[in-house]
C-alpha cells in the first residue's frame, strides 16, 4: 500500500527533518507514527501526501511513485492535517462538494457517504453552516468527512484525535478499523500512546528525523507498555 | 497604570512588528518596512506640503493665508473620521485578542484605555502626515506668526483626534452592529469602501487642480464660504490665527466632551457589547445542504469566487479599477463633456492630431483592467489552506485555470459592457469598437496571467489577515506597476509618435499582450507547475 525508501527531507536551514527513513505499510495495517514534537512526523506525512517535495528517497503508493505520478497517488489517499485549516467562507457542504468534485465522486456516492459519516460524527445539523462559525472540533470532523468522501485506500492522519469529543474519537477509531477491514490502510501520527497501543498493529518511533524503532507493535513494546518503550527510547540519546 | 503600559506596549510591539529589529532572521524585513514608512512620510510631506506651498503665494497675495489653517485642520479631521469608522469595528469591537485580554486579571476599563490610546497614537500619526505639512507651510509663509499660534496648534493637535474618534466609533459601532445582523453585511462594507475611495480620488484630483491661479481664486471664495459656514473651521482659525482663547476653550470642549461621554458609556458596557457582538447564531441551516457536481476546474473557480465575494478587502482592492471604468464610461455617455476638443488638445500636445478616441479609450481600459488583478494575490491567499490543493489529485494547471477564471470574471464582463457604452458615448466606428473589444479581452487575459505569474514568483503564504496579502504583498505591488507600465508605455508612445492608424496600433498592442500572455502561460504550465509544487 505504502512503501517509503530512504526518505530524506532537508529544510532551507539545512536541518534534516527526516533522515533516511524506510518502511512499508501493507493493506490492513493501522500504522502508528510516534515521536516528540519536531521529530519529523508531520514532515513525513506531508511528503507521503504529496504536499512537500523531498530531495532523496522514493515514496510508492499502490506501486505508483509520488514523484512520477502525483495525481494518481493522491487519488488513492486522503490526508487529514493536525490543524484543520479549511476555506472559512464556504459552508460545510460546499467544502465537501468541492473535495468531491476534485475527486470526481458521483452525486449519488457523495450524498450517501456524506449522510453516513455526518450521522456517525453527529455533524448533520452543521453541514449547511458557514465554516467560520465552526469550533476546532467541528472543523476537524468536516475534514474527516471530506477525506472519506472518495473511499480512500490509504488514510493519512496527523494527530487525528486532537480537538475531537470522546464520541467522535471513538467513531474515528472505528472508521480506521473499517478501512483496514475493507483492504485499505491507515498511517497516522499521534502523541496519545494509549490509543496507538490499542488500535495499531504496527508502529514506528521517530527521533530527530531517524527511525529508532519499527515493526509489529508487540515486537516493539516487548514486555513493556508503548509508553514505557517510548520513554526509554527517548532517554537514550 | 503599569498594566495599561504593559498592555499598550505589547499591543504596539505586536501591531507594528517592532521585534523585527531584534530578530536576526527578520531584521532586513523590518529595516525594509521602516524605509518604506520613511518614504511614505517623505512622500506625504512632498505631496501635501508641496501642494500647500504652491497655493500659498497666491493666498498670501490675497491676504488669505489662513485658508491653509482650514486645510491643516480639515484634511486630518476628515481623514481620521473616515478611518475611525472603518477601523473601529476591528479595534474596539470583536477584536482579535479579546479572549486573551479579558482572561487577564486586568480591569475592563484598562483594556479599553489601552485600545483607545493605541487608536489615538495612530490618529496623531495621520494628523502628522496630512495636517502638519500644511501647517509647516503656513509657518514658513506667515509674516506675523506668533509663538502662541504654535502652542495653540500643538494643544489642538493633541485633542483634535478625540472628536472624529468618538463620532467614528459611534457610527462604526452602529454599522458593525447592524451589519452583524445582516446576511449581506459585506455589501455595506464594499459600497462604503468604494464610496470612500472615490471620495479620496476626488479630493486628490481637486488638490492637483488647484495649482493654477484662476482655479485657486475660484476655490478661495468657496473655501471662505465653507470657513464661515462650518463653525469648527472658523473656531479653529479664530483660535490659531487670532489667538482667541474663547474659541480655543470652545474647541477643546467640543473635542473632549463627546470623547468623555463615549468613554463613559462604552466603558460601562464594553464587555456586554463585545460579548453580544461575538455571539454566533445557534440555529442551523439544513436547507442549504445541496449536492451538486462540477468539473475540477469549475470547482476551483467556484471556491475562488466564493472567497472573493466574502473578502471585502480583496474586492475593494481588485475591483476598484472596474468600478472606475464603469463610472468613467457612464460619465462619457451622460456628462456634458466636450470630448472632441479635449482630445484635440491632447493631440496637439502629443503631436498627433488624428483620431485619438480609440487610443485614449484603450489606455483607460487597460489602466483599469491592470488595477484589477485578483490573481496577483490568489496563490498567496491560499496561505494555511494550501495543503488542501496540494494534497488533491489535481494537476496545478487546473488550479491555475481556476484562478485565472476568477481574474477574467472580474475584468471581462464589465470591460465588455463598458466597451459598448464607450462605443455609443464616444461615437466610435464599428471597427474601432471591435478593436477596443479585442483589446479589452486581450488585456483581461494578460492581467490575469501576469498576476498569477508574478504571484508564483513572489508568494506570501504566511499572514495573519488577507489585508497583508492584498494590500502589502510584493506580488500585488509588482503586478499592478508592471501592468500599468505595460499599458501606459505603448499608449503614450502611440500618442507621441505619428500614428496614422490608431486602430492598427491598438491591434498591434492587443496582439502583443496576447503573445506575452501565451508565453507566460507556457511558463506557468511547465516551470510554474514545479515552482507550485515547491511552495
Amino acid at each position: 500500500m505504502l512503501k517509503i525508501e530512504n526518505l530524506t527531507k532537508t529544510y532551507a536551514n539545512k536541518v534534516k527533518a527526516v533522515d533516511d527513513i524506510s518502511f512499508e505499510i501493507e493493506a490492513g495495517d493501522i500504522f502508528g507514527f510516534i515521536g516528540h514534537n519536531g521529530a519529523g512526523k508531520t514532515t513525513t506525512l506531508k511528503c507521503v501526501a504529496g504536499i512537500l517535495e523531498f530531495e532523496t528517497g522514493q515514496i510508492y503508493i499502490n506501486g505508483k511513485n509520488i514523484k512520477d505520478d502525483p495525481v494518481g497517488c493522491k487519488s488513492d489517499i486522503a490526508y487529514i492535517p493536525d490543524n484543520p485549516d479549511v476555506y472559512e467562507s464556504l459552508t460545510g457542504i460546499q467544502y465537501i462538494n468541492f473535495v468531491a468534485d476534485i475527486f470526481k465522486v458521483t452525486k449519488h456516492d457523495r450524498e450517501r457517504l456524506t449522510e453516513y459519516y455526518a450521522r456517525q460524527l453527529t455533524f448533520t445539523d452543521a453541514l449547511g453552516d458557514i465554516i467560520s462559525s465552526y469550533s476546532h472540533g467541528m472543523k476537524q470532523k468536516l475534514v474527516i468527512i471530506s477525506a472519506l468522501i472518495h473511499n480512500p485506500k490509504l488514510l493519512i492522519l496527523d494527530e487525528p484525535f486532537t480537538g475531537l469529543d470522546p464520541q467522535a474519537s471513538f467513531t474515528v477509531k472505528e472508521i480506521m478499523k473499517d478501512i483496514c477491514n475493507k483492504g485499505g490502510a491507515v498511517f497516522f501520527s499521534t502523541h496519545v500512546l494509549d490509543v496507538a497501543e490499542k488500535i495499531c498493529n504496527k508502529v514506528a518511533i521517530i527521533k530527530k528525523g531517524k527511525l529508532v524503532a519499527l515493526g509489529d507493535i508487540h515486537n516493539v513494546m516487548g514486555d513493556k507498555s508503548l509508553e514505557g518503550t517510548f520513554m526509554e527510547l527517548a532517554k537514550n540519546e | 497604570m503599569s498594566n495599561l503600559f504593559t498592555l499598550l506596549k505589547a499591543d504596539l510591539i505586536n501591531t507594528y512588528k517592532l521585534n523585527g529589529f531584534k530578530d536576526t532572521a527578520n531584521r532586513k524585513k523590518a529595516i525594509g518596512m521602516s524605509l518604506i514608512a520613511l518614504l511614505v512620510i517623505a512622500m506625504s510631506f512632498l505631496y501635501i506640503g508641496g501642494a500647500a506651498f504652491l497655493v500659498s503665494d497666491v493666498l498670501k497675495s490675497m491676504q488669505l493665508l489662513n485658508i491653509l489653517l482650514v486645510f491643516a485642520f480639515a484634511l486630518p479631521f476628515f481623514a481620521l473620521f473616515m478611518m475611525d469608522i472603518y477601523k473601529m469595528p476591528s479595534v474596539l469591537f470583536s477584536f482579535r485578542d479579546y479572549d486573551m485580554l479579558m482572561s487577564l486579571p486586568v480591569k475592563d476599563n484598562i483594556i479599553l484605555a489601552a485600545k483607545v490610546i493605541k487608536l489615538m497614537l495612530s490618529g496623531y500619526m495621520w494628523q502628522f502626515l496630512t495636517g502638519f505639512p500644511i501647517f509647516l507651510v503656513y509657518c514658513i509663509k506667515s509674516d506675523s506668526l506668533s509663538v502662541f499660534s504654535i502652542i495653540i496648534y500643538i494643544v489642538l493637535f493633541i485633542v483634535m483626534p478625540l472628536l472624529p474618534m468618538s463620532i467614528g466609533s459611534a457610527i462604526g459601532f452602529v454599522v458593525a452592529k447592524v451589519s452583524s445582523k445582516m446576511k449581506s453585511k459585506n455589501i455595506i462594507m464594499i459600497i462604503g469602501s468604494f464610496a470612500l475611495l472615490i471620495l479620496i480620488m476626488g479630493v486628490s484630483f481637486s488638490i492637483q487642480n488647484i495649482v493654477n491661479e484662476q482655479a485657486i481664486t475660484d476655490m478661495v471664495s468657496s473655501i471662505s464660504n465653507i470657513e464661515s459656514s462650518f463653525f469648527l473651521f472658523s473656531l479653529y482659525v479664530d483660535a490659531v490665527y487670532d489667538l482667541n482663547l474663547i474659541s480655543l476653550l470652545l474647541l477643546i470642549l467640543i473635542f473632549v466632551s463627546p470623547f468623555l461621554l463615549f468613554v463613559y458609556l462604552f466603558g460601562k458596557s464594553f464587555k456586554k457589547i463585545n460579548s453580544s457582538m461575538m455571539e454566533t447564531r445557534a440555529s442551523h441551516s439544513t436547507k442549504n445542504v445541496k449536492y451538486q457536481t462540477y468539473s475540477p476546474v469549475a470547482a476551483i473557480f467556484k471556491k475562488e469566487l466564493n472567497f472573493y465575494i466574502h473578502c471585502v478587502i480583496y474586492i475593494v482592492n481588485t475591483f476598484f479599477g472596474m468600478v472606475l471604468l464603469l463610472a468613467a464610461s457612464i460619465a462619457v455617455l451622460v456628462a456634458d463633456f466636450d470630448i472632441e476638443s479635449f482630445l484635440s488638445e491632447l493631440g496637439q500636445v502629443g503631436g498627433n492630431p488624428g483620431d485619438m478616441k480609440l487610443m485614449a479609450a484603450a489606455m483607460i481600459f487597460g489602466y483599469c483592467i491592470m488595477l484589477s488583478t485578483p490573481t496577483a494575490a490568489s496563490i498567496s491567499l491560499e496561505g494555511k489552506n494550501l495543503w488542501i490543493l496540494k494534497s488533491m489529485p489535481v494537476h496545478p494547471k487546473m488550479i491555475f485555470k481556476g484562478k485565472i477564471a476568477l481574474g477574467l470574471i472580474v475584468t471581462l464582463p464589465i470591460g465588455i459592457i463598458c466597451s459598448v457604452v464607450i462605443y455609443i458615448g464616444l461615437g466610435l466606428s464599428f471597427m474601432q469598437w471591435l478593436t477596443l473589444l479585442g483589446y479589452t479581452i486581450s488585456a483581461g487575459f494578460f492581467s490575469s496571467i501576469l498576476g498569477l505569474f508574478i504571484n508564483l514568483l513572489l508568494p506570501k503564504l504566511e499572514f495573519k489577515s488577507p489585508t497583508e496579502v492584498v494590500k502589502q504583498s510584493a506580488s500585488v505591488g509588482v503586478a499592478v506597476f508592471a501592468g500599468m507600465f505595460l499599458v501606459l508605455i505603448p499608449m503614450i508612445l502611440g500618442g507621441s509618435l505619428i500614428v496614422s492608424n490608431s486602430s492598427l496600433y491598438v491591434l498591434i498592442v492587443t496582439l502583443t499582450y496576447a503573445l506575452i500572455s501565451f508565453v507566460l502561460w507556457q511558463y506557468l504550465i511547465t516551470k510554474g507547475v514545479k515552482r507550485f509544487a515547491k511552495l
